[in-house]
Parts: C-alpha cells; sequence; structure tokens
C-alpha cells in the first residue's frame, strides 16, 4: 500500500502510481486522491483507462481456454498409483512388532525386497542414485525434446558414450532412450540415461563410489549373470543398485517392481562388463 | 500416525483443490508456452499439493497455496530447459529504458494478446499474469514468487510497459499491413 503527499500534485507523480491503482494496491485516501486527478486530467485519464483496458483484454485472451476434460482423471488416477498401499502399512507395522519382539524366525515369513524397507544401511547407498533419478528424471524438462545419438556421445564424454548403443541393443524394442548424459547432485557426478516405455521413466544411473557399497548389506537377489542386485521400494519408486569394483550403477523407475527388475537383469551384466573394462583400462 | 492422515482425505484435498484446476492450467499454459507441458506442470503441482495436504491449513488460502506449488513446478522445469536468461540489474532500469507508454491498439484479438504476451520474459510474465490476470495482491505475489514486494512492482511495471510495447508493434505491422493493401487495391 502507498500513501503519498499531494501537496504538489504532478502528472508525473499521479503515473508513478497508476500500476499500483490499477492493481488496487493504493490505501483509500490515496486512491480517492488519484481518482480526483483523473478525473480532471484528460491525458491521465487516458493512460489510466487504457492499462486498466489491457488487463481486461488479458485476462479476457487468457481465460478463454480450460484445461483439457480428461486432465482431472488423470490427476487422480496419479493419486491413486502413488498413494502408499495399505498393505505396505500393515506390512511395516507388521515388521516394527516382530522386531520390537526380536522374532527372528518369523522375519523370514517377509521377502528380502520387504526386508530391504527396514534396512537404512540399504536405504543410504540406494538414496544416491535415487536422488539423481529425483533431481533429473522426475519432471518434463526433456519431453519432446529429441537428442540425437551425436549429441547423447557428446553429453556422455569420451569414457561413457559408448554406453549408449550397448544400453539401445538391450532395452526391449517399444523402450526409447530419452536422455544420456552426464548431471552432477549435491557435487557429485553421474552417468545418466532416462527411458521410457508406456509413459513410465526408467533411469540407468551411474555413479564412482565414494565410500559407498553394497559388499556388507544382506538380502542381495543373485541374477543368472552373478550380478548381486539389491531392490527396495522408495518414496514411491522402485529401485535396484548393483556395484562393480569402482562404481554404483542404479535401475529407478516410476512403474511396478517387476518391470523395474526386468529393466535391471537386462542392463545389469552388459553396465558391469562395460563399466569392468573402463576399471581395467 | 493412521494410515490415511499422512496425504489427507482425498475428498477433501480435492474438494480443495480441484476448483483451480482450469486457473492452474492457464497459468502453466502461459508460462510454458506448451499445451502438453501445462498439463505435465498441473499434474506435478496437484501430486506435490496432494503429498503435502497434511500440511496445509483448511481455511487458509488454498488458490495461493497451489500457485506457489506450481511456480516451484515452473521454476525447475525452466533450469531443467535453460531457458531462463535474467539479467541480474534488469528490475532497476525499467525508468530509464522505457519513458515512453504507448496507446493499446484498439481491434486486436485474443490471439494478438496472448502473442505478444508470450513473447515477454518469463519473469515479467509471472508477474504480469498473477497481478493483471489473477488478480493477486502484490503481497501475495511476492510470497509465491519468493521475491521482494518492491521487485513484484518493479516488475510488473517494467512487464505491462513491455506487453504494451508489443501490442504497439502488432498496430504498427497492421498498418504497413492495410497501407500495402490499400496500394494494391
Amino acid at each position: 500500500m502507498n500513501v503519498v503527499n499531494f501537496e504538489e500534485k504532478s502528472c508525473e507523480r499521479v503515473r508513478g502510481l497508476l500500476d499500483a491503482y490499477v492493481s488496487n494496491e493504493l490505501l483509500v485516501e490515496t486512491n480517492l486522491q488519484v481518482l480526483r486527478h483523473l478525473n480532471g486530467c484528460t491525458s491521465c485519464g487516458t493512460i489510466a483507462a487504457d492499462r486498466a483496458r489491457l488487463r481486461k483484454m488479458l485476462q479476457q485472451a487468457v481465460g478463454k481456454e480450460n484445461a483439457p476434460a480428461a486432465l482431472r482423471s488423470r490427476i487422480q488416477r496419479e493419486m491413486r498409483a502413488t498413494r502408499p498401499s495399505r498393505s505396505n502399512w500393515l506390512l511395516a507395522a507388521a515388521a516394527a512388532i516382530v522386531i520390537g519382539l526380536g522374532g527372528y524366525t518369523a522375519m523370514h515369513s517377509f521377502s528380502a525386497r520387504e526386508m530391504a524397507n527396514a534396512q537404512p544401511a540399504l536405504a543410504a547407498v540406494l538414496r544416491v542414485g535415487l536422488d539423481d533419478h529425483i533431481h533429473c528424471a522426475v519432471g518434463t524438462w526433456y519431453r519432446g525434446r529429441e537428442f540425437s545419438d551425436e549429441t547423447m556421445a557428446r553429453d556422455l564424454g569420451p569414457q561413457f558414450a559408448g554406453l549408449a548403443p550397448m544400453v539401445k541393443s538391450v532395452i526391449p524394442a517399444e523402450m526409447k532412450m530419452l536422455v544420456a548424459h552426464q548431471c552432477q547432485v549435491n557435487g557429485r557426478n553421474f552417468v545418466h540415461f532416462i527411458l521410457q516405455k508406456q509413459e513410465r521413466t526408467f533411469s540407468l544411473i551411474i555413479t564412482r563410489k565414494d565410500g559407498e557399497s553394497f559388499a556388507d548389506i544382506a538380502g542381495a537377489k543373485i541374477l543368472n549373470s552373478g550380478v548381486r542386485i539389491h531392490e527396495s521400494r522408495m518414496q514411491n519408486f522402485e529401485v535396484a543398485g548393483t556395484e562393480t569394483r569402482d562404481f554404483l550403477v542404479y535401475f529407478i523407475s516410476d512403474s511396478t517392481g517387476d518391470q523395474n527388475a526386468q529393466i535391471a537383469r537386462n542392463l545389469a551384466a552388459p553396465v558391469r562388463d562395460y563399466l569392468a573394462r573402463l576399471e581395467s583400462a | 500416525m493412521p494410515f490415511n492422515t499422512h496425504h489427507g482425505n482425498d475428498t477433501d484435498f480435492e474438494a480443495a483443490a480441484f476448483p483451480y484446476l482450469d486457473e492452474l492450467y492457464r497459468t502453466a499454459r502461459r508460462l510454458t508456452g506448451s499445451s502438453t507441458e501445462a498439463e505435465d506442470i498441473v499434474q506435478e503441482t496437484y501430486l506435490q499439493a496432494w503429498q503435502s495436504f497434511h500440511r496445509f491449513e483448511s481455511g487458509t488460502n488454498c488458490r495461493a497455496w497451489l500457485h506457489k506449488i506450481l511456480f516451484h513446478v515452473v521454476q525447475h522445469h525452466r533450469r531443467k530447459s535453460f531457458r531462463l536468461v535474467l539479467k541480474k540489474d534488469d528490475d532497476d532500469t525499467f525508468e530509464e529504458n522505457l519513458p515512453y507508454e504507448p496507446p493499446i491498439p484498439e481491434q486486436l484479438t485474443d490471439d494478438d494478446v496472448l502473442a505478444a504476451f508470450d513473447r515477454i520474459p518469463a519473469h515479467y510474465r509471472d508477474v504480469v499474469l498473477l497481478a493483471d490476470v489473477h488478480e493477486f495482491a502484490y503481497r501475495e505475489i511476492a510470497e509465491t514468487l519468493s521475491i521482494p514486494v518492491g521487485t513484484v512492482m518493479s516488475r510488473l511495471n517494467r512487464g505491462r510497459n513491455l506487453l504494451r510495447q508489443e501490442l504497439g508493434s502488432f498496430a504498427a505491422s497492421y498498418g504497413i499491413k492495410q497501407t500495402a493493401e490499400a496500394r494494391g487495391q
């Protein structure tokens, strides 16, 4: 709110208040004084009327467009999809009770993946990749943008450019590789592939170890290729992680656990072999 | 904590938030220039709002709260798209740069107005949209965009001037076109 001394009325001073006048931000007294000036000054009155008219025109033009009819149901569908399920909550409550009772045997009735949800050590290592996924792949900045193979190779850099054709060759035909680049989150570098299949987003994320390791964490699944992989659900994302000597590797998605595990199975061994070549170079 | 209080009650959320769906979509549409991107941004806004609905105080301004979330989402997208180029001194130099106030042409279509609006820089567009289209108070705009009220006022002045200039150039192009057509006849 603005107060002005009108002892020295001038068009310049009134025009300096016109923005606030049009926005209805002036105090009542000042507003009345501006109105009086506008009534007696054709030049300022015309400018004020012009500004008010522009405001109306903009309101009318912007207001013409409504949200598509399907958007509301799409949002409701996503809300349902991201809601934590009652069974998960009950499971967590049951696990807490079991832990409280020291019932080691009873814990075996939960799968390794469900158990993983309760392991802080695992969550801490998986969190490294998840942070990059949330920072870089959650959102829509890359949608509708096409990155050529040359661009992706450039953005990956010479060490990791060879990963792009390898990834393309092992992902399902209906899955698209949208982005391949190096990015940085919290000062840490990541090699990041964003893949998409039927509106679901998948990430392959690689980062150099900085003291973290899955080595001492129980509950890994051993794939046929020999890759040890940890899986969990964190913040409504499916997160799988593995490691090589120098790198941590993550497979993360907003899809189902089964689909994320499938992508992890497809990519884990070729990525491990690629990284092993880098490590031995 | 009971199971369903983490996200609040779906019905309460929908009753409080969905009345603003059109308005949020229009905002996102103008800020992004793309209907597809606007839909994604609005969806993301609603999901974020829903996930933090337990922190929303019933009876407070849901409309302003939703807009604040939407602008956070938009800012995130802009950073990703490398579109936002903001000169540090832009907010302080408008008086010297824009002393002339061109009149608004008479015969303009809605599309002309939108095309002109879409051409002004994003950080001015944000403020003009909130102030002139949605009629938020300066204080609410400052809160929504996390900028001082003085910056809101300077950006609004600059944004309105730029919009008038853009519309003035439309008028000039119409005049040229009409003159050419008249010569042709």
